[in-house]
């Protein structure tokens, strides 16, 4: 072994190398993720989007972030200065340390822990902390009110969120993520839990508190988001990293333990490059699927949503874990987790619409007979 | 009565201000709800920030002037607050108004009711919370209209082309492809926007059982148009009191039943799919010939009298009271405000419900600031 | 203002056809003074300040009338013939309407409130005081709408109101008088004297 390979044989090395490539995987994703939400979300609602800063835009990501960098650091002078200081980053760091634990193809990851899945949810649960602490360190009623409407509605998502991953891992066997991939060589896991996906989706969305679920940001039609009283780089690690990272991270993990991750198909036998492609593909699509109902739906009130987690989604994550216990106990072929877990995603489709009835049309009267 | 529990626990009301600059772009508009946890409790509208005291200085102008403050005051159905407060004049001074300026004038107003209900679809979206998609679907569509506005009186939005008697100048040439061609995109756009938004379970979630108010309480608040229409009472000026030439048109008048946001919205969409319907027919039997009537004295002498004119503008009725003692100014001119009448009601369409609701309930009344203040 | 040739003109008192709401008003108020008189839309009535509140209130209650529906309230100011209060009705189910009108003396301009009889004339009448100096009685809250609160001691819309000035010289032809008395403000002398409009449009 050549003095190079020792070098970086050696575990702080290795760690310390992975780790900054972690960070410069992040920084550009969240960089591009910028520019693609704009473009995005432009074209559909019939916009160009950014289109004069580089060719089609392409230096905004850089232009805004040179913007905030510049921006004047305020703080209100009757902050909580501590706990002012210490929100973003509160919320931004366990976002971080979740993308540690994801294998983004076979060989390209930080640390493969034998409990990824896990270290995964219960990390990403810590980003509450920031929220709570920007609220109650602006010294601001509202910005309480919205923080700790942010804290209920992110503590609350974590539970179906939970039980959804939990329901996927009795079906893999493992909590190991490179073990869920490789286990979905044949047949991606959304075949067998397609409710389980609807499920880590709508708590995905909500996790990051996006539209439909963005009622915090609502708040600042009337009072204010937790945020309000953070500008420039505080405010852009609060908002825009957590959120973008936040979203990578979640369509990373989407991917690897819903749709496949870097294996299906023939992952493994074809290379990093095309296990590269298989991962972009499928991460980009759920990013896309994220904007596209970002800009299309309506935000819905803040008692609905909470309806919504604790009447809907948390039976329902119930129910699948209930249907895989009985399907692996007594060792039913695999396509009966098709079969349950299909059946279980018509019946929340079915309670979606009987629950709301759809609206009577007008009824159309005094036809003119002149 | 609290218990003794209760009353240990009793938190404090806390006023939230809404406006008077209002994310929600209905203009300058102030609200101070009183909130109880996150129901509320009282509301206060407070208005004026926009009063302009159109009504005084247009007792300062003579009839052809005062046109122009309807154009101000209704500022986003324009050539529906110019045709009532010409029908005003011309009832009045009993001037007889061309065919051909009689439909250039209902083209023109119901298209304009188009661009107002696009307006409200957009506006009323974005206060629901869908990011802007509705907003610029419906902005896209209504600019059309607006190019076919702007060729034909030259202005964008204070168009100031009706006058008591007819219309100013005539219409471009090719004005008939292009309304017709801008019927059949209508249609396409309210489809589009229809598609979007009418069946969407959030939307329905939002909108539903939200804001309602009975008929009875909409009839004593003297609310009117879709505010009206979506409470079951089918009553528009146009087929109860025709003015202009809207007897000769065939048209549905949309109602609702609940009385709710929901209701108004569909209302609105409907209603604009109807007068698409007028437009066309307007469009076929629209004859040549002059624009103003021959004999049209230089300066409107008006003999003394008084009238109350009233329109179904987008918004409701809108309406002209006006007294004239002889002269060419008048002597007093109300301006019959539609979304002044409409925002009466808001206390009791809002109170019970949640404090985002009471942004989308002030969405479906789509006021126009304008016209509240005058 | 009218031009400086002639003043004012009221219209002539033309009594409606029968057959009219008129008719009905008689009816279900007999002992009520009326003068009716057809107006360019609607019948007009003209009825005493003191006799306002009952012809409102059966105006909205009588079956026969069932007005329910105020469409508008509004003051006229007629410099010495008093002020005017202006209520415009409506009925659905009748599908007739009726406007009725009372004067109020200049030094006492005060009338009852409609306002218990129909939630619209709340805002409306808060407007009409505020603009002309009405009291309304019985008003649940009469502070002013449109105008600023602490703008209290003078009433624009009344023709006595600064504005009355400017209109003079804006538009018609002024008089040499008017010029004299030193109406027109500075920079505008080229176009006193003169027609001051121009035809066309």
């Amino acid at each position: 072994m050549s003095a190079l390979e020792s070098f970086f044989d050696n575990v702080w090395v290795d760690a310390l190398w992975r780790l900054l490539a972690v960070l410069g995987l992040m920084v550009i994703v969240v960089l591009a993720l910028t520019y693609v939400e704009r473009k995005f979300i432009a074209r559909i609602q019939m916009r160009l989007g950014p289109m004069r800063t580089g060719p089609y835009g392409i230096m905004q990501p850089i232009a805004d972030m040179v913007k905030i960098l510049l921006k004047e650091d305020l703080r209100p002078a009757s902050a909580d200065r501590i706990a002012f200081e210490l929100a973003p980053f509160l919320a931004f760091v366990p976002v971080f340390l979740t993308l540690l634990a994801l294998p983004f193809t076979a060989k390209w990851d930080v640390r493969v822990l034998d409990l990824g899945l896990l270290y995964f949810i219960a990390v990403s649960g810590l980003t509450v902390l920031g929220y709570v602490f920007a609220g109650w360190a602006s010294d601001n009623k509202y910005a309480l009110i919205g923080a700790l409407r942010t804290a209920a509605q992110l503590i609350s998502y974590e539970v179906p969120l939970v039980l959804a991953v939990l329901a996927l891992s009795m079906l893999a066997g493992s909590l190991n993520l490179v073990d869920i991939v490789e286990k979905q060589g044949r047949v991606p896991f959304i075949v067998w839990q397609p409710l389980g996906f609807f499920l880590f989706m709508a708590a995905a969305v909500s996790d990051l508190s996006r539209r439909p679920f963005d009622v915090a940001a609502a708040e600042s039609e009337v009072a204010g988001g937790p945020w309000i009283e953070f500008s420039g780089i505080r405010w852009s690690i609060l908002y825009a990293l957590t959120e973008y990272t936040n979203m990578f991270a979640l369509c990373v993990l989407g991917s690897l333990i819903f749709l496949g991750g870097w294996d299906w198909p023939l992952g493994l036998k074809w290379g990093w490059w095309w296990q590269l492609a298989l991962i972009f593909t499928k991460t980009s699509v759920l990013i896309l699927v994220v904007m596209w109902v970002n800009a299309t739906f309506p935000r819905i009130r803040v008692d609905q949503l909470m309806s919504l987690c604790w009447k809907l989604l948390l039976p329902l994550a119930f129910v699948q874990i209930f249907l895989n216990g009985l399907i692996l106990v007594y060792g039913w072929p695999d396509w009966t987790f098709l079969l349950t877990s299909g059946l279980g995603l018509a019946a929340a489709g079915y309670i979606i619409y009987s629950v709301i009835p759809i609206g009577a049309p007008s009824r159309i009267v005094a036809r003119s007979n002149a | 009565m609290l218990t003794d529990q209760e009353r240990e626990l009793e938190t404090l009301d806390i006023h939230v201000n809404v406006g008077p600059q209002h994310p929600a772009t209905h203009g300058v508009f102030r609200m101070v709800l009183t909130v109880s946890g996150e129901k509320v409790v009282d509301v206060v509208p407070h208005i004026g920030y926009m009063h302009r005291g159109a009504e005084k200085l247009s007792e300062g102008m003579d009839y052809r002037q005062a046109l122009i403050y309807q154009d101000r005051t209704e500022y986003l159905a324009q050539f529906n607050a110019e045709l009532c407060y010409c029908l005003a004049v011309e009832k009045l001074a009993g001037l007889e108004v061309p065919e051909r300026a009689e439909y250039i004038r209902v083209i023109l107003t119901e298209l304009n009711r188009i661009t107002s209900h696009y307006m409200f679809v957009g506006a009323f979206a974005t206060d629901i919370g869908v990011y802007g998609t509705a907003f610029t679907y419906a902005f896209r569509e209504r600019e059309y209209i607006q190019e076919i506005f702007d060729a034909v009186s030259g202005d964008r939005m204070m168009y100031g082309y009706f006058r008591p008697g007819g219309v100013v100048w005539d219409v471009t040439d090719d004005f008939k492809d292009r309304v017709r061609w801008v019927c059949g995109q209508t249609r396409v756009g309210i489809d589009d926007i229809d598609r979007l938004l009418t069946k969407n379970e959030i939307f329905l979630t939002r909108c539903l059982d939200i804001g309602v108010i009975s008929k009875e309480d909409a009839i004593d608040y003297g609310l009117s148009g879709p505010m009206l229409r979506a409470c079951g009472l089918p009553f528009d000026l146009r087929r109860a009191e025709p003015y202009s030439i809207y007897d000769r048109f065939q048209f549905d008048i949309p109602t609702g039943t609940r009385g709710d946001v929901y209701d108004r919205y569909l209302v609105r969409m409907e209603e604009m799919r109807q007068s698409v319907r007028i437009v066309e027919q307007a469009l076929e039997e629209m004859p040549d010939g002059a624009i103003m009537p021959e004999k049209a004295p230089r300066r409107l002498r008006l003999p003394p009298g008084e009238v109350y004119m009233r329109t179904e503008n987008p918004r409701g009725e809108y309406g002209i009271y006006l007294v004239s003692k002889g002269g060419e100014k008048p002597y007093r001119l109300k301006i019959r405000s539609s979304c002044l009448s409409n925002l009466t009601a808001l206390k009791q369409m809002v109170v019970g419900h949640y404090v985002a609701d009471a942004v989308v309930i002030l969405g479906s009344v789509d006021i126009v600031l304008g016209e509240v203040d005058r | 203002m009218t031009s400086p040739h002639e003043g004012p003109q009221e219209a002539p008192i033309v009594p409606p056809p029968p057959g009219t709401i008129a008719d009905l008003f008689q009816e279900a108020l007999p002992d009520i003074e009326f003068t009716a008189t057809q107006g360019a839309g609607d019948v007009i009535l003209i009825v005493g300040r003191d006799d306002v509140p009952r012809v409102l209130r059966t105006a909205k209650d009588d079956p026969r009338l069932d007005l329910k529906y105020l469409r508008c309230l509004l003051g006229v100011d007629h410099m010495d013939g008093g002020l005017e209060v202006v209520y415009q009705l409506y009925s659905f189910t009748h599908k007739h309407g009726v406007t009725i009108k009372t004067r109020l003396p200049l030094d006492d301009p005060r009338v009852a409130s409609a306002a218990s009889i129909w939630k619209g004339a709340d805002w409306l009448e808060r407007e009409t005081a505020e603009m002309f100096g009405i009291t309304f009685e019985g008003h649940p809250n009469p502070v002013p709408l449109l105008l600023p609160d602490d703008m209290t001691d003078h009433h624009p819309l009344r023709k006595d109101n600064p504005f009355a000035q400017v209109e003079e010289w804006q538009g018609v032809r002024l008089g040499a008088e008017a010029s004299k008395a030193g109406h027109i403000p500075a920079g505008y002398e080229s176009i006193a004297g003169e027609g001051g409009e121009e035809d066309g449009g």
